[in-house]
């Protein structure tokens, strides 16, 4: 667990009020306190990283025969392991993103969120791209690697507003033009559009074998339906109104979201796909943590594979 | 009559109707739409519903409201008055009690004038039939004009009173309103009637003097009405005096208070036997008070007396302070005690002595120059001390003597050898006695005269040694009885021999009882028993008007005197008087001019507070009914002589209430 004092543990409000997007991530990164260090794999690859004694049970293909030759003992020589990972954040930028009653809306969240798992993503020695999102690409940065990339995305991030409604189709087009077999892919999105869309759009991506892990943000307002009183609510999205008595609402809308989710939940299931449903409660450091590890899962998978075979 | 409400400022309560609607108002919709990620799982609305909803919220608004409006109205206790058939004047008129209030307060400006004026007025207006009796009142109350006789006329009656009026000034007390009010209750219901019984209250209403309202309420057949004269004014007052230091100089402390709504600027004027002395100035701020502090010289033996006077205002009774000063010479004691136990009961004498009370002892004198004597058992003392003591007493001199231990002191064969006294037969028994029958009369007993301090249950004696009666009524100080026994044996003796007395205990105090020299039966006895033999200068700084001083007893010629600078002196007989006008009260022996003994009487703090009550306080607090309009039943008016009957409509508007309530609960239950 971070450090509660750490001003990596700055609370959201806070976070969401700093306009240097470099900075909040780094933040929210520090806050994770473990798990930034490169190189969390020896491998191989083109970049030597150290010599190490020869202990029983390492390949004998990893020995220094020249060292050996030398100094008459036996060295392993290791090497900084390329993921060859190429990671793509899909961020939905529409207008039901711009919600919030903890004092940050489900954007600003999602958009730090973005932000850290890119900082991460770069450490790793991935390749990180962004495609920001609404009914149509408003920002599409093809991954690499490189601070310039990192830089070049906190700018994209830093830039876009939500607006307009939800609608993957364009996305879909051209996340299958541009996304290489067997990426991954993060979609940060509230999911609040229609079912098919959504499932389509899950569907695609992972037609495309991507890895795909699915991070649903969700405000407590949403989750709970908290109103106590009777109000007139205007949809974000397409400006329809509803006068709701919450008491009498409550029932019916919490069920109708369960089945949304529920049924989103069971394709990601049959589809292979990591959903993750987050409140802009949850600490931020906490998500982060369970991205990377399946990230972790997604190197080692594809490691194994490729030296499999 | 109709509809009237015997608590209206209940009804106040009302306000209480608002709390629904503004819950209701909280509870409404916001106007202002408010924006949500997406409605896509919000059910659509039920038009319908949401339609009945908002009758069904109305509804229960509506009921809540009504259940609120009709708790208040039980509160505000609804009734119906209607008029009985018969009236008053069918029965022979009512019966009125008018009260004048004659205490200092309505000496403030045109106050009295005012009170006597409106119930001359209502005099005039009673009806033929009606009767009438007139009472004057401060702390008590007394009777000017009783109720009719047979053959007394209205008219004659009501001149009568007004002549009775017009002697009237008010006076320097404080204000009770209770004790008027009970003398007015016992006259009204002295006779058996169904006449409407009416008392009238013609007074500033002092807050002050309501103090034991809240203990006593008029009857219920009895109404009362108030009739206030005057306002509030300004009234800056000395209240208190302190003298600290003695001869050649003093320092005088006094009090000064402002009950006023504004800030005033006031002159305290100090004046000593007679001669002006001292001016201060002095500012106050509403209700608070200061203290002006004097420096005075005072004489080393002569009394002194003084007063204190702040610049005159609108209540000119309390400007003026009057205090006395006494120089406190020691009485010298001869204080001798014996052998045994009779040394231990010496000291508990000497202590209780020296434990408290007004009087100074010098316990060190010689036999040389002392003023009395106290042997405590003589047995084991030096015959020449008594001899000596014994001439003393023939000299002039006065002497105590408390037996010892022993069962019948040499003393007490003596003096029943001397024939003045004899032993009852069989009294002679040992055995705890029980004090309880006393000769009050002997002013020795002073302090326990009244009921509260008589009980000397808590005080044993033993070892009593019985003299049968037969002295003069006068030598018997107090007597003992065994229980059952009413013989009235006397417990001890006051014995004059020649020019001086000798008082003489017929018992000695039980040395088991704890706390002998603190109790508050032996400690004032012995007090009481020394003063008596030798009248002492006594220090009393001052007291109330009202307040009855006691002088000592005395056989040689003395006089009291009440004055001031401007009033004549007066002599009075007693050996008690009751100061009714502020100034010095003075005890001179013979016809000395000097006075021996002197203290001041001032006006009761509490009459100076010119806070009043309202009419409808007044009569709310001292009448048992509800409280109606003060100016219903004035004399003469049609309303007096209407006797109305009351139907009380609280309990329905409860019921109303409680209905309310139920259906509200089942219609929220139901539309839930």
């Amino acid at each position: 667990m971070p450090d509660p004092a750490t001003p990596a543990t700055m609370d959201m409000e806070t976070l969401s009020k700093i306009g240097d997007l470099d900075l909040i991530a780094r933040t929210v990164v520090h806050g994770m306190g473990v798990g930034i260090h490169t190189g969390l794999l020896s491998g191989t690859s083109a970049e030597f990283k150290q010599y190490r004694p020869y202990s029983q049970g390492d390949d004998i293909r990893w020995i220094d025969w020249r060292a050996y030759g030398r100094s008459d003992r036996l060295y392993v020589k290791e090497y900084q392991e390329e993921s060859n990972l190429r990671a793509m954040i899909l961020l939905d930028c529409s207008a039901s993103m711009d919600y919030g009653t903890l004092g940050w809306t489900k954007f600003a969240y999602a958009r730090i969120l973005a932000a850290a798992l890119c900082l991460i993503l770069q450490h790793q020695h991935d390749r990180v791209g962004l495609l920001n999102y609404h009914h149509q690409v408003i920002d599409h940065i093809p991954p690499k690697s490189g601070p310039r990339q990192s830089r070049l995305i906190w700018s994209a991030l830093h830039n876009v507003k939500p607006a307009g409604h939800t609608d993957p189709g364009p996305t879909l087009s051209l996340l299958g033009e541009i996304l290489p077999a067997r990426g991954m892919a993060i979609l940060i999105s509230d999911l609040l559009h229609p079912l098919d869309a959504v499932l389509r759009q899950l569907r695609s991506l992972r037609a495309r074998r991507h890895d795909v892990m699915v991070l649903s943000i969700a405000d407590p307002a949403e989750i709970g339906f908290t109103f106590t009183r009777p109000v007139t609510l205007v949809d974000m999205e397409h400006n329809s109104e509803v006068k709701v008595i919450p008491e009498d609402a409550r029932d019916a809308y919490l069920e109708n979201r369960r089945r949304h989710f529920e049924a989103i939940r069971q394709s990601c299931l049959e589809s292979e796909m990591t959903l993750t449903e987050i409140s802009t409660e949850t600490p931020l450091p906490q998500v982060l943590r369970a991205v990377m590890q399946h990230r972790l899962h997604l190197v080692r998978t594809s490691s194994r594979r490729g030296g499999g075979g | 009559m109709g509809f009237t409400l015997l608590s209206p400022l209940l009804l106040a309560a009302i306000g209480l109707a608002a709390v629904p609607w503004i819950l209701h108002r909280m509870q409404r919709p916001e106007r202002k739409p408010v924006a949500f990620s997406s409605l896509m799982f919000v059910p659509p609305p039920n038009r319908e519903i949401v339609r009945r909803k908002q009758i069904q919220h109305w509804i229960l608004l509506l009921m809540r409201i009504a259940a609120l409006i009709l708790l208040a109205l039980a509160f505000a206790q609804p009734a119906w008055r209607t008029v009985k058939a018969q009236t008053i004047q069918d029965q022979g008129g009512a019966r009125h009690v008018f009260a004048i209030d004659t205490s200092a307060s309505m000496q403030v400006l045109d106050h009295f004038d005012q009170a006597r004026r409106e119930l001359t007025a209502a005099l005039d207006a009673l009806g033929g039939e009606e009767d009438f009796a007139l009472l004057a009142f401060d702390e008590t109350a007394e009777t000017l004009l009783p109720f009719r006789a047979a053959e007394e006329t209205l008219s004659s009656r009501v001149a009568l009173a007004k002549e009775r009026l017009a002697a009237l000034v008010p006076g320097w007390r404080a204000t009770h309103h209770v004790p008027m009010m009970q003398l007015a209750e016992r006259l009204l219901l002295d006779t058996q009637t169904d006449r409407a019984m009416h008392v009238h209250v013609y007074s500033d209403l002092q807050r002050t003097g309501l103090a034991e309202a809240l203990e006593w309420r008029a009857p219920v057949a009895i109404q009362v009405h108030a009739h206030r004269v005057g306002a509030a004014v300004d009234n800056g007052r000395v209240e208190a005096v302190a003298i600290d230091g003695g001869a050649p100089e003093a320092t005088l402390r006094a009090r000064v208070r402002h009950l006023g709504a504004e800030k005033i600027e006031r002159t305290v004027q100090l004046q000593l036997d007679g001669q002006p002395m001292q001016e201060k100035s002095v500012q106050l701020e509403p209700g608070t008070a200061r203290t002006v502090v004097f420096t005075i010289p005072l004489p080393e033996s002569a009394p002194a007396r003084g007063y204190l006077r702040i610049t005159p205002d609108a209540m000119s009774a309390d400007d003026t302070f009057y205090f006395a000063y006494n120089p406190q010479p020691a009485t010298r004691v001869l204080l001798r005690t014996g052998t045994g136990a009779a040394v231990v009961l010496g000291k508990i004498v000497e202590l209780a002595l020296m434990n408290s009370g007004p009087l100074r002892w010098d316990l060190t004198a010689g036999p040389e120059d002392y003023d009395v004597a106290l042997i405590v058992g003589s047995e084991g003392l030096e015959a020449s001390l008594l001899a000596q003591v014994e001439a003393g007493v023939r000299a002039g001199k006065a002497a105590m003597l408390i037996p010892g231990s022993a069962r019948l002191q040499p003393e007490l064969a003596a003096l029943l050898a001397s024939g003045r006294a004899r032993v009852a037969p069989g009294a002679e028994s040992q055995g705890a006695f029980a004090l309880h029958w006393l000769n009050f009369q002997h002013p020795v007993l002073r302090p326990f005269r009244s009921a509260e301090h008589n009980d000397f249950s808590a005080l044993r004696f033993t070892r009593v040694h019985p003299i049968e009666p037969g002295l003069a009524q006068e030598q018997i100080i107090f007597t003992f009885e065994e229980s059952g026994n009413d013989a009235g044996i006397p417990g001890a003796v006051d014995i004059p021999l020649d020019a001086g007395r000798m008082l003489f205990w017929a018992f000695s105090p039980e040395l088991d009882a704890s706390n002998l020299t603190k109790s508050t039966r032996f400690v004032p006895l012995v007090q009481e028993c020394m003063a008596y033999l030798h009248v002492p200068v006594r220090a009393v700084a001052e007291q109330t008007i009202g307040a009855t001083s006691r002088f000592p007893a005395t056989d040689d010629a003395w006089r009291i005197v009440h004055a001031d600078a401007a009033k004549e002196e007066a002599p009075h007989g007693g050996v008690e008087f009751t100061a009714t006008t502020p100034g010095w009260t003075a005890w001179h022996e013979g016809d000395s001019a000097a006075p021996r003994w002197i203290q001041a009487a001032n006006l009761a703090v509490e009459e100076s507070n010119l806070e009043q009550v309202s009419e409808a306080e007044y009569v709310l607090r001292l009448s048992s009914q509800n409280m109606v309009a003060a100016a219903d039943g004035v004399p003469g008016t049609a309303k007096d002589e209407e006797e109305t009957e009351t139907w009380p409509l609280g309990p329905y508007a409860l019921m109303g209430f409680a209905c309310m309530l139920v259906m509200e609960n089942s219609y929220a239950a139901r539309t839930r």
